[in-house]
């Protein structure tokens, strides 16, 4: 088991590494750079910020630097807020987006999980109908036209939570995180009900029904564990992309999240930050990949020994 | 997993505690949208016009700027001109104190430019006080030539009076000493904490009508009443909040549900439902900033002025600006004027035709420089793919087509790509703007000049001289004649298509008094009353 | 994927008579086949639609700006803030969002498939490598990676379809390589490299059509993700640059009016909500035409 993971995280290091040295050289490549925005300093000055952010060396210096920094922890300074570095950065904004990416997966997770057992039980029914109409919704309705939508009518016309912002407590993080949920309910509640009706089919579950098993029983404990498999595994990379932040939410909702310096950063050419965010997200993959792995080894034998 | 768990217990009760510790429903608060995030809160450093907002009201400098951006005084209560225009001498009130209770001495306002001008801060701003006015020795500092700060044309001479000396005189001077360029610095503090003091509150020193007093980095930023600031007694607002904006449809739903009083800008798609529904709350005005196109001078056909001038007379400005991009710009056919109420600068010659006049004329122009309906020109114009400048670049391309013949492409350009592309010459027609340094027609002109950008590759020494004539007058008066001739030489070249002004766009909640429209953008709270 | 599904796809005739049977059994599925013909429809109006109208999506028509549904106008759905058609330009948008969709799934299936039957059956060091590479770019925060690609190629909307495209092609890449890895141990594979068959002939000839099935079912998931991608990237401001409509700039412009003219948005986004429908049906129902277990 140790070995295992210790093999995995082995792997994982490297393909960071790897990461970085791509998004690193990749950066440089685009055109324009984070201090080309004002033409009226002169030239002096514009070089000698540039020196300021070591951005006069040769490319393989910049880099050298860098990894030396990374070996420390510290992940630079950001050129476009010159007051923070980017590990301020980070962790000032990453809280939020944990905050609200934890509690999509884990009212997706269960929403979605129940909606999809109560479909597999009841199919073809008005109960299997409903459920999966919100799956297709929650598929087929773009986040950034529900998100308004959800704005109109609970924030203004009803008044029951604030626009956006943090200001409102526990309130404030209501539709952030319903509205992240209802694409991951939807996936995973397709996913659970065709899971759990393959399982009811397998042979153990008849051998229990046999048995004289009550239907309940039947279900959580001899199903539940094999419907619950292919849902794990989409949790996995799902929770990595959803935690870091989902972009459309955080500028919906006007929530200071890491989500909005995706975008940002890259448009700025903020080196940096992102290097920072990318080695973030890219390790947080590996994590959640493992950790999946982790879970499903645990929950079912038979992968463990793959 | 736990430690996801605990940021998340972490986050619930950070929620909960802000949501407890929020002033009570706000009614002493001004909650005022900013945009994206402010650059930097180090007022030495920052230069983003929206978090010059933060700064100006948490600092002062020598001048302040009254409702409309009116030049009153600020630190300083009076001032002399010498009789060259070259020397300034402010006097400061008597008794000012930085926030803590420090007295505020005229050497913090000398440290303040010093560190400006010091490359080791990095800053962007120094260009005020070499480019824009001509300090004695500041170039040499700035550009790292010398670390002799002694032979710095601004100067303490006692605790009670800043001496500033010019190599030229510069009547515009006034606009440079407010609070975005002359902020003075809290030694003590500095010194003790490094720049990282602008951005801790407990330790951060203020001169300004109000001290911040929470930060948080891509999402607020609060400010409370300064007891220690010389006017305390007639600020009005005790607290001003400002959020950051990144999507102007969210912030315009939170001004509609009240979260925000004054926004940052109104959605594109909502000016007309504003305008219409809530005319006393829209604000439309100019701002300092000029829209342009620029010609590619060595590029042939654009070195024959003929042509030029066709271009530049087959756009219909108003219909552009008023049907098509309908962002509120302004549309100018001069390049200086319409920021500067006394200064009367000329237009290009067919200002007063009408639209049809001019395109008639346009045609006559574009023949004679050897184009046609079987000699079409086939260019480009190249922008940035903001949606207003592509409408506008679109709309172009539609007159020129129409009234010409001539068939344009838009090229659309990430900001970064189009702010290098300007220099590769690799265009025919730029989309080009330029942000004054302040509301007056000398800082576009200057910036005109040859030696200031080569990059339009002009050569017009008659420019550079009637510019140079201009900076020796001592007085606004006769300095807005002399600008008026150097640009009328600038327009008459048509090295540019003058298009625009562009707006500045806020929605004011009606118990914010009083918002007055100020080119500059200066929106000091504390001129502003919450009712 | 199951090593069931493997013998049937092992039978004689190279796979064709099993895929005419997984097609009839698709064809049997009500759902599926009425949303092959709703998409057809659709896909019929966006190509051929515009050219009934006498005017274009850019038309700008200053005369009937913001002009509401009216049927007996030429304006069937109105118009927009510019006077442009409304109908037309949610067609014309269409016409780009599909073509994206398509294509991009089609290219990043292609390049996936390639990619994964060369590493799974090449195996050792090569798909570990190859393998690798796949791992680093999942690490690569999509946004990012589309920006990036998209500055680095040059910026505009071809090099926007090309960074689309590249963060696609790594899970069929993935799916592929499990089906391979499998394929290679066979014994037909093995009969073949005995009958001197090159690896670069085996790959194209064998593999690949035994992972035909599976790629299907999962390209079929790639199309409506790559349309809602595009209208994320332009919520953002970074998709389809106007003047050039998509349903994605539309819908960000229609959520954008949402409160003033709800009709900017309903078009195309009903268009896109219905096409996403359809393709998720139809998915639907190539996974259980072909996966033989879910009968």
């Amino acid at each position: 088991m140790l070995r295992f993971i210790g093999k995995r995280l082995w792997d994982g290091g490297l393909t960071l590494a790897a990461l970085v040295v791509l998004t690193f050289f990749m950066m440089r490549l685009a055109p324009g750079g984070p201090f080309s925005k004002n033409r009226k300093i002169s030239p002096e000055v514009l070089a000698n910020i540039q020196a300021k952010y070591h951005l006069d060396e040769p490319v393989w210096q910049q880099f050298a630097r860098y990894v030396r920094g990374l070996l420390v922890g510290d992940l630079g300074p950001s050129m476009r807020f010159r007051d923070y570095s980017v590990n301020d950065i980070i962790a000032s904004g990453l809280p939020y987006s944990l905050t609200i990416g934890f509690w999509a997966i884990a009212v997706a997770a269960l929403v979605g999980v129940a909606l999809g057992i109560a479909g597999a039980l009841r199919r073809n029914t008005a109960t299997d109908y409903i459920a999966g109409t919100v799956g297709v919704i929650g598929i087929a309705v773009p986040i950034f036209v529900i998100g308004p939508l959800a704005q109109a009518v609970f924030a203004l016309r009803l008044d029951w939570v604030p626009v956006g912002g943090i200001e409102g407590g526990w309130r404030a993080l209501v539709l952030p995180v319903l509205v992240l949920a209802l694409p991951n309910i939807a996936y995973i509640s397709r996913l659970t009900r065709t899971s759990m009706i393959e399982t009811l089919r397998e042979n153990y579950v008849r051998t229990a029904r046999a048995k004289g098993i009550g239907e309940t029983r039947v279900i959580l404990r001899h199903t539940l564990t094999g419907t619950l498999l292919p849902v794990i595994a989409y949790l996995g990379p799902a929770t990595a992309a959803i935690i870091t932040g989902s972009i459309l939410i955080e500028t919906i909702f006007a929530v200071p999240g890491i989500g909005r310096h995706f975008v940002d950063a890259a448009l700025n050419r903020d080196y940096p930050l992102v290097m920072g965010i990318t080695i973030l997200y890219g390790g947080l993959v590996i994590l959640f990949n493992v950790l999946t792995d982790l879970l499903r080894g645990w929950l079912d034998p038979r992968v463990r020994h793959e | 997993m736990t430690g996801t768990i605990r940021a998340a217990l972490a986050g619930l009760l950070l929620g909960a505690g802000l949501g407890l510790a929020a002033p009570a429903l706000a009614d002493d608060t001004l909650d005022r949208g900013v945009g994206s995030e402010w650059s930097s809160l180090d007022p030495q450093v920052n230069f983003d016009a929206a978090a010059g907002w933060i700064l100006q009201d948490a600092y002062e400098g020598l001048v302040t700027f009254g409702p409309g951006g009116v030049i009153q005084p600020g630190a300083a209560e009076s001032w002399d001109v010498s009789e060259d225009g070259r020397t300034y001498t402010f006097h400061l009130r008597e008794g000012l104190k930085w926030s803590n209770g420090d007295p505020l001495v005229a050497q913090d306002f000398v440290n303040g430019v010093l560190r400006t001008l010091n490359p080791e801060t990095g800053s962007e701003k120094g260009y005020y006080f070499y480019s824009t006015i001509k300090v004695k020795g500041a170039e040499a500092i700035a550009n790292g030539e010398t670390t002799d700060t002694s032979g710095l044309g601004v100067t303490a001479p006692d605790d009670r009076t800043v001496v500033v000396e010019m190599e030229t005189p510069a009547p515009h001077i006034l606009d440079l000493m407010g609070a975005f360029q002359m902020a003075p610095l809290h030694k003590p503090s500095f010194d003790a904490n490094g720049a990282g003091v602008f951005i801790d509150p407990a330790k951060a020193v203020f001169n300004g009508a109000y001290v911040i007093r929470e930060i948080v980095p891509q999402s607020h930023v609060l400010l409370e009443r300064n007891p220690n600031y010389w006017d305390a007694a007639n600020v009005k607002i005790p607290f001003v909040k400002y959020h950051v904006t990144e999507d102007a449809n969210t912030e315009y739903k939170r001004y509609q549900a009240g979260e925000i009083d004054v926004t940052y800008d109104i959605p594109l798609a909502l000016i007309d439902t504003v305008k219409a529904e809530i005319p006393d709350q829209v604000f439309i005005s100019p701002s300092t900033e000029v829209t342009y196109y620029s010609f590619n001078l060595t590029r042939p056909p654009f070195d024959n002025i003929d042509l030029r001038r066709a271009l530049t007379l087959a756009i219909d400005r108003e219909t552009l600006e008023g049907k098509i991009v309908k962002g509120g710009a302004i549309p100018s056919y001069s390049f200086a004027g319409g920021f500067d109420p006394t200064y009367a600068g000329p237009a290009i010659a067919e200002a007063s035709m009408t639209q049809a006049e001019r395109e008639a004329l346009a045609k006559e122009l574009y023949a004679k420089a050897g184009y046609g309906p079987d000699n079409p020109l086939k260019i480009s114009i190249t922008t940035t793919v903001s949606e207003d400048s592509t409408k506008r670049a679109q709309g172009v391309a539609l007159m020129w087509k129409k009234v010409l013949g001539v068939e344009t492409t838009v090229n659309a350009m990430e900001r970064k790509a189009w702010l290098d592309e300007f220099y590769t010459m690799n265009w025919d027609v730029f989309s080009d703007n330029l942000v004054g340094d302040f509301a007056g027609a000398e800082t576009f002109l200057s910036y005109m000049r040859p030696s200031a950008e080569p990059g339009y590759q002009w050569v017009k020494p008659e420019y550079d001289a009637a510019m140079d004539v201009a900076a020796e007058q001592t007085d606004k008066a006769s300095r807005n004649e002399k600008l008026a001739i150097a640009e009328k030489i600038l327009l008459d070249d048509y090295i540019f298509a003058p298009m625009a002004i562009q707006p500045q766009r806020q929605l004011v909640k009606p118990n914010v008094k009083t918002w007055v429209p100020s080119p500059a953008t200066y929106y000091n709270s504390q001129f502003l009353t919450l009712e | 994927m199951s090593d069931a599904s493997l013998p049937s796809a092992a039978a004689p005739a190279r796979g064709l008579s099993t895929l005419r049977l997984q097609f009839a059994r698709f064809a049997r599925n009500r759902l599926a086949m009425a949303s092959v013909a709703v998409l057809m429809l659709i896909v019929l109006a966006c190509f051929l639609g515009p050219f009934l109208f006498p005017f274009t999506g850019e038309d700008a028509d200053f005369d009937y700006i913001l002009a509401p549904i009216d049927f007996t106008s030429p304006h069937l759905f109105g118009t927009d803030d510019y006077g442009r058609d409304l109908l037309v330009r949610t067609l014309e948008g269409g016409r780009v969002s599909l073509t994206i969709g398509f294509l991009g799934a089609l290219v990043a299936g292609v390049i996936g498939v390639l990619y994964g039957a060369v590493a799974g059956y090449a195996g050792g060091r090569t798909d570990g490598l190859m393998m690798r590479f796949v791992e680093i770019l999942y690490g690569f925060p999509y946004v990012i990676l589309v920006i990036l690609l998209s500055l680095v190629l040059g910026g505009g909307n071809l090099a926007l379809f090309a960074a689309i495209v590249f963060t696609l092609w790594l899970t069929p890449a993935v799916i592929v390589r499990a089906q391979a890895q499998s394929l290679a141990r066979r014994e037909f594979v093995e009969a073949a490299r005995a009958g001197g068959m090159t690896g670069w002939q085996i790959v194209l000839t064998h593999i690949v059509p035994n992972c035909v099935s599976v790629v299907i079912v999962y390209g079929s998931l790639l199309v409506p993700e790559v349309i809602l991608s595009e209208s994320f990237l332009s919520f953002l401001g970074i998709g389809i640059k106007e003047p050039q409509a998509s349903w994605g700039n539309l819908i960000q412009a229609g959520t954008a009016a949402m409160e003033t003219d709800l009709r900017l948005l309903l078009l195309p986004g009903t268009m896109l909500a219905t096409v996403l429908f359809c393709l998720n049906f139809i998915a639907d129902g190539l996974r259980d035409a072909f996966d033989p277990n879910d009968r």
